[in-house]
């Protein structure tokens, strides 16, 4: 049962490089997270639907996921999502 | 190794044509996400957590200096100046733009290479042994039919929408398959019969995932030119009948199952009796003619170099003994060694390879190993021809590379997959965790005394790090949207294959490295002798000792 | 929808679709369903006009293969264009059971797919809606060199070619 009070953030990839993205209030695609506009699921769910069939030239596979706010700041409520907000956790190239 | 002709060539830089224009039509709008999905997998191109991912195919692990060279200049010019060198032979570029992704195409078709077939519902990559044509146990190098396979799988017009990816591996020793065939939806083992002719068993259905399966014999032999249209025979069977509805039910280890090995032989002979004699049949001198790409270098006519070996392995200088022994495997041919590149180190993800170190390999290839090299699916590398009176030259080459810790097979060789930290399908990290062991176990004495111990981790059930049939698997599992870690034991991927046993409840990822230890301590413990290796010891003891040891008495 | 036949786009196609729930018309040419024509009480020889059949992924084709002696056209459907059913269906009906009446692509017929299909026996395709018409036609020519043998070409690359040897 999701709680009426839970919110979720929509996020997609941007086609040109893959790069997780998040939609803002102002209805555009940031690549931080903590730009994104939180929502109520279903209107999250409604949005992601929306911008997978109008904005294919844009982004790729919008979703929504689970994200708690404190302090003004966004936090991913999984693993996943917070390493995807990020980057990769380990050096990305042999130290030469 | 296998050049290519004019109509090799047509093919690659076609489809990298075909590809640019692909590309532009879903940039313009033109082709859907979701179709365009399916385009680009079959180009290799995947979306992962960060960025795309191109997988470019190395088939049966084989490469040239000079395609080593441009897979470096690739990753200096599209990428972050490096690329990972995967379980399957290829190698992988994590940082790609799609508009770019055709210009790589291309760049790779002018060494022969390409990244057809890679992903996707279709024949993929078709891996080998990483010590064909050179190790001393093989009954027949299984090359020139794996790239007879490759032809023929490349573009196949029937079977390029399967219910699901199709992988194939052949070896050519049957007593040490070091190509892990059991474990792939068809395995090829070149085999004589009792007339005493080298032909192909063929084995159906194995495979790792979700339900890991050891694949069962289909046909116990077959002459070489009735391979292909055997395998065409499987293919159909498995396009027309394999479920088409649950992605996680789709594979043909699946089909092979459910139906059962009588049935599932009968439909494939029933629908082979139709072709076996038709275009499909191999001719002799096509087998000849691929044949001979694979005839031996130019080697020096040297006497017998084992004593010589066995002496550098108790060199003075331990640790150079230590990289003789570990690293070095002796050769079919007298005088040489097959020398193993080392791309474990503490702090680099297991497979990784930055492009100097690239441009360096080639240049090793080129002095001492007529320029070739093979990548390994334990996602190292491979100088297959090197002298061994230079070995002691090429050991402190590579050592000053950072590519010479002596630890190949021993508990530092960690076999990983990329994880979450990249991979969109991954419920867990595996590099941090995988370099967290090996940082651990860093003490070169202590590995060398644990002795062969392979560890193998996959972030998640797909299992493209192999972890069923790690003497150790870790499995990445998501709890409640948070890491954890699953460990089993006893795995083993060759002859003596055997899928690992879940040691108990899963640990977070601050115990998982203590976890690994406890286990090797107990085996340290428990085994016989110095020379027990861990699967023996596991084998010899059961479960008991260890889970007794992570989990307290019962 | 656009219809290609031999590689050219034709008008005027006369086959009508009949839907599974929809009755069948006492005249003109048309296509129904394998399943539906099957369980059938309907004496389809008594009708005027010819007679085509749509195979789906599932239809067994060894069922099919006995009533191709009335049938003029055939249809093979792609529900979903993942769905690769079709391309074994084509050439089984092609090169094991010797049919030669128009065989059409049908369903989710995309470009990208024209080259394989050709190569599977179809002769026909009938082109998803709103796809491009130019980018269907050029994707037959996606490329000029085929390595293994199937519908179009019997036998493979190194039996019609010198193939290559190794260079010095």
């Amino acid at each position: 049962m999701v709680e009426s009070n839970e919110l979720f953030v929509v996020t997609a990839r941007f086609l040109a490089d893959g790069a997780p993205v998040y939609l803002t209030a102002a209805g555009t695609w940031s690549r931080s997270l903590q730009e994104a506009e939180p929502l109520a699921l279903e209107r999250g769910e409604a949005e992601a639907k929306q911008r997978n069939l109008s904005e294919q030239r844009l982004v790729a596979d919008a979703y929504t996921f689970k994200v708690a706010v404190s302090g003004g700041q966004i936090e991913a409520l999984s693993a996943r999502e917070r390493i995807r907000s990020t980057a990769p956790t380990v050096r990305i190239r042999r130290p030469d | 190794m296998y050049q290519y002709d004019e109509h090799d060539r047509k093919i690659v830089s076609e489809r990298a044509e075909q590809f640019a224009r692909q590309v532009e039509r879903r940039i313009e709008g033109d082709i859907t996400e979701l179709h365009f999905k399916k385009l680009r997998l079959q180009n290799g191109l995947y979306m992962q957590l960060h960025n795309y991912m191109l997988r470019v195919a190395i088939p049966y692990g084989l490469l040239s200096s000079k395609q080593l060279r441009k897979l470096a200049e690739i990753s200096r010019k599209y990428d972050r100046s490096y690329g990972h060198f995967t379980t399957r032979q290829n190698i992988q570029y994590n940082w790609p733009k799609l508009e770019e992704v055709p210009k790589i195409l291309r760049e790779l078709a002018s060494v022969e290479m390409h990244a057809i077939q890679t992903s996707g519902d279709c024949i993929r990559n078709i891996t080998s042994d990483h010590l064909a044509g050179v190790a001393r146990d093989e009954l027949e190098d299984p090359r020139p039919i794996a790239e007879i396979m490759r032809h023929w799988s490349t573009f196949h017009p029937e079977f390029a929408y399967l219910p699901r990816k199709f992988k194939i591996a052949i070896t050519g020793t049957p007593d040490h398959d070091r190509a892990a065939v059991r474990l792939h939806d068809i395995g090829v083992r070149l085999l004589k019969n009792d007339a005493g002719e080298v032909g192909c068993q063929v084995l159906v259905g194995g495979g790792l995932g979700r339900t890991p399966v050891i694949a069962k014999v289909i046909r116990e032999w077959l002459p070489k030119e009735d391979l292909l249209s055997y395998l065409e025979a499987i293919l159909r069977v498995y396009n027309m009948y394999g479920d088409r509805k649950d992605k996680f039910k789709a594979r043909i280890k699946i089909l092979v199952n459910s139906l059962g090995i009588e049935e599932f032989t009968r439909q494939v002979e029933d629908e082979w009796g139709h072709i076996k004699e038709g275009a499909m049949k191999l001719t002799q001198a096509e087998i000849d003619r691929v044949t001979k790409f694979f005839q031996p270098p130019p080697y020096k006519q040297l006497s017998d170099s084992d004593a010589q070996l066995a002496s550098l392995r108790m060199s003075k200088d331990r640790v150079f003994g230590r990289w003789a022994q570990h690293n070095v495997e002796l050769h079919k041919v007298p005088g040489y060694s097959a020398v193993y590149i080392s791309l474990k180190t503490v702090e680099t993800p297991p497979g990784d390879c930055s492009d100097t170190q690239m441009d360096a390999i080639a240049a090793l290839a080129d002095d001492y190993s007529f320029g070739e090299l093979v990548v390994t699916h334990t996602q190292n590398l491979v100088l297959p021809h090197v002298e061994t009176s230079r070995l002691p030259e090429l050991y402190e080459r590579l050592a000053k590379l950072d590519l010479a810790t002596p630890n190949i097979n021993l508990i530092g060789d960690i076999i990983c997959c990329p994880g979450l930290d990249f991979c969109d399908l991954a419920n867990a990290r595996s590099i941090p965790q995988a370099l967290e062991i090996s940082k651990r176990f860093e003490d070169l004495d202590y590995q060398h005394d644990i002795g062969e111990l392979n560890i193998k981790m996959s972030g998640c059930i797909n299992a493209c790090g192999h972890h069923h049939v790690g003497h150790i698997g870790i499995l990445g599992i998501n709890k409640r949207g948070e890491e954890a870690y699953q460990l089993a034991l006893g795995g083993a991927p060759g002859n003596d294959m055997s899928i690992g046993k879940i040691v108990g409840p899963a640990f977070p990822p601050e115990k998982i490295v203590d976890a690994v230890e406890t286990i090797v301590k107990r085996y340290l413990e428990v085994r016989s002798s110095e020379d027990e290796r861990f699967l023996d010891c596991y084998r010899r003891v059961g479960m008991e000792p260890f889970k007794e040891a992570l989990y307290g008495a019962h | 929808m656009v219809l290609i036949k031999n590689k050219q786009v034709v008008t005027g196609d006369p086959w009508q679709y009949v839907a599974d729930d929809q009755p069948v018309p006492e005249s003109g040419d048309i296509v129904v369903g394998f399943s539906r024509y099957d369980r059938d009480s309907v004496d389809y020889t008594k009708r005027s006009g010819r007679l085509g059949l749509r195979l789906d992924p599932e239809d067994d084709l060894l069922q099919v293969v006995t009533h191709l002696d009335c049938v003029s056209l055939v249809t093979i459907n792609f529900p979903k264009f993942g769905d690769g059913r079709g391309y074994t269906k084509a050439r089984l009906l092609r090169e094991r059971f010797k049919y030669q009446g128009e065989l059409r692509a049908v369903g989710e017929v995309l470009s990208d797919q024209l080259f394989y299909m050709l190569r599977c026996g179809f002769d026909a395709f009938e082109l998803a809606q709103g796809k491009s018409v130019a980018a269907a036609l050029a994707a037959f020519e996606d490329f000029s060199v085929k390595y293994q043998a199937a519908t179009d070409e019997p036998r493979p690359l190194y039996l019609r070619v010198q193939r290559g040897e190794p260079r010095a």
